[in-house]
């Protein structure tokens, strides 16, 4: 018997499909978006209304992850958006390899902003990346303020973070506070924003933050 | 399986499915015939449930010369460096909480580790 030193990153494949990606991206100026929440937390919701706000200013792709179904991606489709679905067939998250499948449905080129939806998940889509510029997360009200405590990672590896329905905030035991609380201490440049996508409120912080960076990455 | 179990379990399918390509290349790159142990790395901030991984990897190595190898971790703390004091340490709890100064939050040093440390082969 041998004892063999290795020394290796499981992920190390992946990470290096998603640099690829990252490649290509920062080559067309594209600015992209790993958005991540448990399921039900309202991503294609708070997607819609994002692009109602921000598809005169510039051209938006958007790749929806599910494990089956194309909902998503024809709801994204009804506002004039290009939507591609990945149905990952069982698969708990997307990965790089996923990601650079899909890009050849797209002209990466004419493209300001994409935004890939990832599988409803708080635990897998924080380990693998795809090549974004940014993970956002949402974590809805209705959740629970404990959930930064149970998915440190995920807080960890969002740069912002939309506390979403906050209209239903009479209605539950959840503390804003202690979600933006527990978050900071989790990362503490984490950007914040307290959302109700059904009635609009706070909305325009999110779109403008969002568009700032779009510009940026432009240059 | 229950359908409950499902997606955890598919997560540490593709961790198994990723060491297992690294493990065939390095045992063929040293001409081994059969792969005894791996031996990994996994920080407390990966969620990889052993047991999961185990199965999953038991699915991945049927017909391989991987087949029944062992599985052993050595888990790493989540370590924090105190972002008033720089003071160190290893979380205990839920939230990064200095240990010295008890302030909320700081940088993390490591925790994060998913990797093939080792292995034995013949």
């Amino acid at each position: 018997m041998t004892t063999v030193r290795v020394i290796r990153d499981i992920l190390e494949a992946n990470d290096r499909i998603a640099r690829d990606n990252a490649g290509l991206f920062s080559r067309s100026g594209v600015f992209v978006i790993n958005l991540m929440s448990s399921p039900g937390a309202g991503k294609t919701t708070l997607l819609e209304r994002t692009i109602e706000r921000l598809a005169q200013r510039m051209k938006i792709g958007v790749i929806e992850g599910d494990i089956q179904s194309s909902i998503d991606a024809e709801r994204i489709e009804r506002h004039g958006v290009k939507a591609v679905q990945i149905n990952t067939g069982g698969a708990c998250h997307l990965d790089g390899n996923m990601i650079r499948d899909a890009l050849d449905e797209f002209d990466l080129d004419t493209l300001d902003l994409l935004v890939v939806e990832n599988v409803g998940n708080l635990v897998c889509p924080a380990e693998f990346q795809v090549g974004e510029d940014m993970k956002v997360m949402l974590l809805s009200v209705t959740e629970g303020d404990d959930k930064p405590l149970k998915y440190p990672l995920m807080f960890q590896q969002s740069r912002a973070l939309v506390i979403h329905k906050i209209d239903l905030l009479p209605y539950v035991n959840c503390s804003v506070e202690a979600i933006e609380q527990r978050a900071r201490a989790l990362r503490n440049d984490i950007e914040i924003f307290q959302v109700s996508s059904t009635r609009g409120d706070g909305l325009e912080p999110w779109v403008e933050w969002l568009a700032s960076q779009v510009a940026n990455k432009r240059g | 399986m229950g359908s409950g179990f499902r997606p955890r379990a598919v997560h540490e399918l593709s961790i198994a499915q990723s060491i297992l390509d690294t493990v065939l290349e390095q045992a063929d790159k040293h001409g081994a015939v059969r792969v005894l142990r791996i031996h990994l790395r996994i920080g407390q901030l990966t969620a990889v449930v052993q047991e999961a991984l185990d199965m999953a990897f038991e699915v991945l190595t049927r017909d391989t010369i991987a087949a029944h190898a062992r599985i052993t971790v050595e888990r790493v703390p989540w370590r924090v460096r105190c972002s008033r004091c720089e003071h160190e340490y290893s979380v205990q709890n839920d939230l990064p909480t200095c240990s010295r100064c008890g302030h909320l939050g700081g940088e993390t040093l490591g925790g994060r580790e998913l990797q093939i440390v080792e292995m034995d082969i013949e």
